[in-house]
């Protein structure tokens, strides 16, 4: 190896140097794909493969039970626009989304903000505190949180009944179920999002902290002026990937809307996933299920898309 | 990635699947026998099929659908015939789930339970074209048995004959005999004079009650047996839905004034508050289901505990200008057998043997559907010292009264009557007023079903 190299000598040390660095960079970008080889496989097997299965199947004709591939054309887009319940799922599932992602994402910065002002054992105790329910599983919470909203039942029953709660029904109204999801969703997601973004604001440099404390800054203004703008590329985060998650509200509604066990006034489909769900298992048309799937995909993504362009969230800096 | 590249990795993936699906083997081309709906109209699209040499087994294994309390049934059959002990297998399951399965079962080509224990109700949304999945029975059971079984309406559909029942749940009146004698009161035969001793009662003795209406099993013990056209199946294709319907009105504006005088409950028959009223002799009386003086302490006793001599059965009333009584329904199951099954034989064998076995259908809570049993379970029933009186005739008489109206459309009638009920009282309407929500809920799962829907 030595000899080689002198013998080749000056001439080509540039070269040399050169596929050396080109051989460095593709080892790494070798090793890079290994580590993301279990996601990719995931993805393609659990997220793009059933999406193009959907692709698919949302042109295929059901009305026989057995699939008919290709055979319905845009029928089953058709079918899902002229539903009479797919405008009521739709300004449902908007009223969820506008009251849940902006209450979602101002009380996990509040929290996470209030938590950073005072580090240390309370803080770190408190931050636990909030991660633990979300080991709950959704179903589990939506049965919890009925616990909790029965009057009868529940340990803050005293307090439902002085607010004229005297049954879990009265509750539970069309009007009120945006607010029951939110605090189910809360419940569950809010630790996590409080850990990330604690997180974040943990990933602040020391020096602009202490350049803001010799500046005068009290804790508030440090907060507002130094913390908050520094944690925005979290914040759009959270806001796409909550916006993703709520769209797809379906657990809460459905487990709510079981009358054989709960009585309560929940309108049997209520969101949009629960109406391809009922297309699929009420009526047997999987086609429009999945065309109503695509379509949520379409306006998940066409939401994340307007925010990061909106936001610059992918420009890297310097 | 730039978006343009990300574009077109997806727009050749999907070009490769779609090539993928092309080439994969198309489903087998099965002879069907289909009812297709075309426009709201029902149109019979039959293909015979090909005769085939025995395309059965009489040794492969069979799947069974079950709750836990038919248990006890399967336990007989194999006791009776052991030889079959290791081809059934059977699985508890929430039946309410079975059309849902069925169709997923329908996509996969295989996995369908051979019998299934179900009400009525859920094999008539299985035997439609997109689930296609009861047998018809009529070659494979002898006719004279089939017409040995009551209510088998309920399981016929165009002619053939998708399962067998089980047992029946015809409405009665359930009341508590001491507590009538001690107030001094006779049981009413009729909802008027029901409606007239509510105001009694409502003077005399308040805090009592006379029944609950809060969900929707509770709404059809007075609407169904109104005869009040909420889904009434005028044929296949045709339902009607009409709620100004006179026999609508007469049950809501008593089931409103019984509201109002405080009669009337307000929970489904089965929620802990109203349990805890009939446990504590504060409810005089209800109309329920003919298996449902199981739960007083009988059979089970699972839910109130009574007296022995205590809980009288009457005669479910009927409004004065009514002949006869129209009697409502809550439940009664059936069997069916899936067209996919290989072993008819032992499926058929094992559905005759659990609706017709002496021995099973005596210690039973439930009415019996086959005829021949139903005097034995008179004995069992007759000599119960839970009973005020004999409450067989009474059964026998309401099981031959069941409404037409307890043949069901093809989709849930229970959760919407149920959110109706909760809606009327949290916007603090009365049920005459709000009785337009019902065709407002049914009228889009009817038409989503294919059935053109009318208003006569």
């Amino acid at each position: 190896m030595a000899n080689l190299s002198m013998r080749v000598e000056d001439q080509s040390t540039k070269k040399v140097r050169h596929s050396s660095s080109r051989r460095y960079w593709n080892r790494r970008t070798n090793v890079a794909y290994l580590f993301l080889l279990p996601y990719i496989l995931f993805m393609l097997a659990f997220g793009l493969g059933p999406g193009i299965y959907a692709l698919i199947i949302s042109f295929a004709d059901y009305s026989s039970g057995l699939p008919r591939y290709f055979a319905a054309g845009i029928k089953n887009y058709l079918a899902v626009f002229k539903d009479s319940r797919f405008a009521f799922t739709f300004t449902n599932i908007g009223k969820f989304l506008l009251i849940s992602v902006p209450v979602g994402i101002a009380l996990v910065v509040l929290l996470a903000l209030l938590l950073h002002m005072r580090p240390g054992r309370v803080a770190s105790t408190l931050r636990t505190l909030f991660f633990i329910p979300g080991a709950a599983a959704g179903p589990a919470v939506v049965l919890l949180v009925i616990f909790m909203l029965t009057p009868q039942v529940s340990p803050f029953g005293f307090l439902l009944k002085l607010m004229g709660f005297n049954a879990f029904n009265d509750l539970i109204t069309p009007g009120s179920l945006a607010f029951i999801f939110l605090i189910m969703g809360f419940f569950v997601g809010a630790g996590m999002w409080i850990a990330i973004q604690y997180g974040a604001l943990e990933g602040i440099s020391p020096e602009v902290m202490e350049a803001a404390t010799m500046d005068g800054c009290n804790e508030w203004q440090k907060a507002l002026y130094i913390k908050l703008p520094l944690i925005r590329p979290y914040i759009i985060y959270q806001f796409i990937l909550i916006f993703a998650g709520n769209v797809q509200l379906f657990v809460e509604p459905q487990l709510l809307s079981n009358q054989t066990y709960i009585h309560a006034n929940v309108p049997l489909v209520w969101s949009p996933n629960q109406l391809a769900y009922s297309f699929a298992f009420d009526l047997g048309n999987f086609g429009a299920a999945a065309a109503l799937a695509l379509i949520m995909l379409i306006i998940g993504l066409g939401a994340s898309y307007l925010m990061v362009r909106w936001t610059g969230f992918f420009k890297i800096e310097n | 990635m730039s978006v343009k590249k990300l574009v077109s990795v997806l727009f050749a993936l999907t070009m490769i699947s779609g090539l993928l699906a092309a080439c994969a083997t198309p489903p087998p081309a099965t002879a069907q026998v289909v009812t297709q709906i075309v426009a709201g109209t029902p149109m019979v699209v039959t293909a015979t099929q090909a005769p085939t040499v025995n395309p059965y087994n009489d040794n492969a294994p069979i799947t069974v659908w079950i709750d836990q309390p038919r248990q006890p049934a399967i336990d007989a059959f194999l006791k009776a015939n052991p030889q079959d002990a290791s081809l059934i297998k059977t699985v508890i399951v929430d039946r309410e789930q079975f059309p849902s399965k069925v169709l997923l079962f329908n996509n996969t080509n295989q996995g369908w339970p051979d019998v299934v224990f179900a009400e009525p109700r859920l094999v008539a949304r299985v035997a439609d074209a997109a689930h296609n999945f009861p047998l018809d029975l009529t070659g494979w059971v002898p006719a004279d048995t089939i017409s040995n079984y009551s209510a088998m309406d309920n399981c016929t559909f165009n002619g053939k004959v998708y399962c067998l029942r089980n047992d029946l749940a015809q409405f009665v009146t359930y009341y508590n005999a001491p507590l009538m004698t001690q107030f001094g009161y006779t049981v009413p035969t009729t909802w008027e004079d029901y409606q007239a001793l509510s105001d009694k009662l409502a003077k005399d003795h308040p805090g009592y009650y006379l029944g609950t209406f809060g969900d929707g099993w509770s709404f059809l013990s007075f609407f169904e047996a109104s005869n009040c056209p909420t889904h009434q199946l005028v044929d296949v294709g045709t339902l009607n839905i009409n709620v100004a319907d006179p026999n609508c009105t007469r049950a809501a504006s008593l089931v409103d004034h019984m509201i109002a005088n405080k009669t009337l409950y307000n929970t489904d028959f089965f929620n802990t508050q109203f349990d805890a009223l009939i446990t504590a002799n504060k409810v005089l009386m209800f109309e329920g289901p003919a298996w449902m003086w199981g739960s007083f302490g009988g059979a089970k006793g699972d839910w109130w505990t009574t007296a022995n001599h205590q809980l009288g059965v009457a005669a479910p009333f009927k409004w004065a200008a009514d002949p006869a009584p129209v009697v409502a329904a809550m439940g009664g199951a059936a069997w069916t057998v899936s067209r996919h099954t290989q072993n008819p034989k032992l499926a058929v064998a094992l559905i005759t043997f659990v609706t017709e076995d002496k021995t099973l259908w005596t210690g039973s809570e439930n009415f019996p559907a086959y005829k021949p049993i139903q005097s034995l379970w008179q004995q069992a029933v007759s000599s119960n010292p839970l009973f005020a009186n004999d409450p067989f005739p009474i059964m026998q008489a309401a099981a031959n009264e069941i409404s037409p109206l307890d043949n069901w459309p093809r989709f849930d009638l229970i959760s919407p009557l149920t959110q109706f009920t909760q809606d009327t009282y949290q916007k603090k309407l009365t049920v005459t007023a709000n009785l337009t929500e019902i065709s407002t809920l049914f009228t889009p799962l009817a038409q989503a079903e294919g059935y053109n829907v009318v208003s006569k």
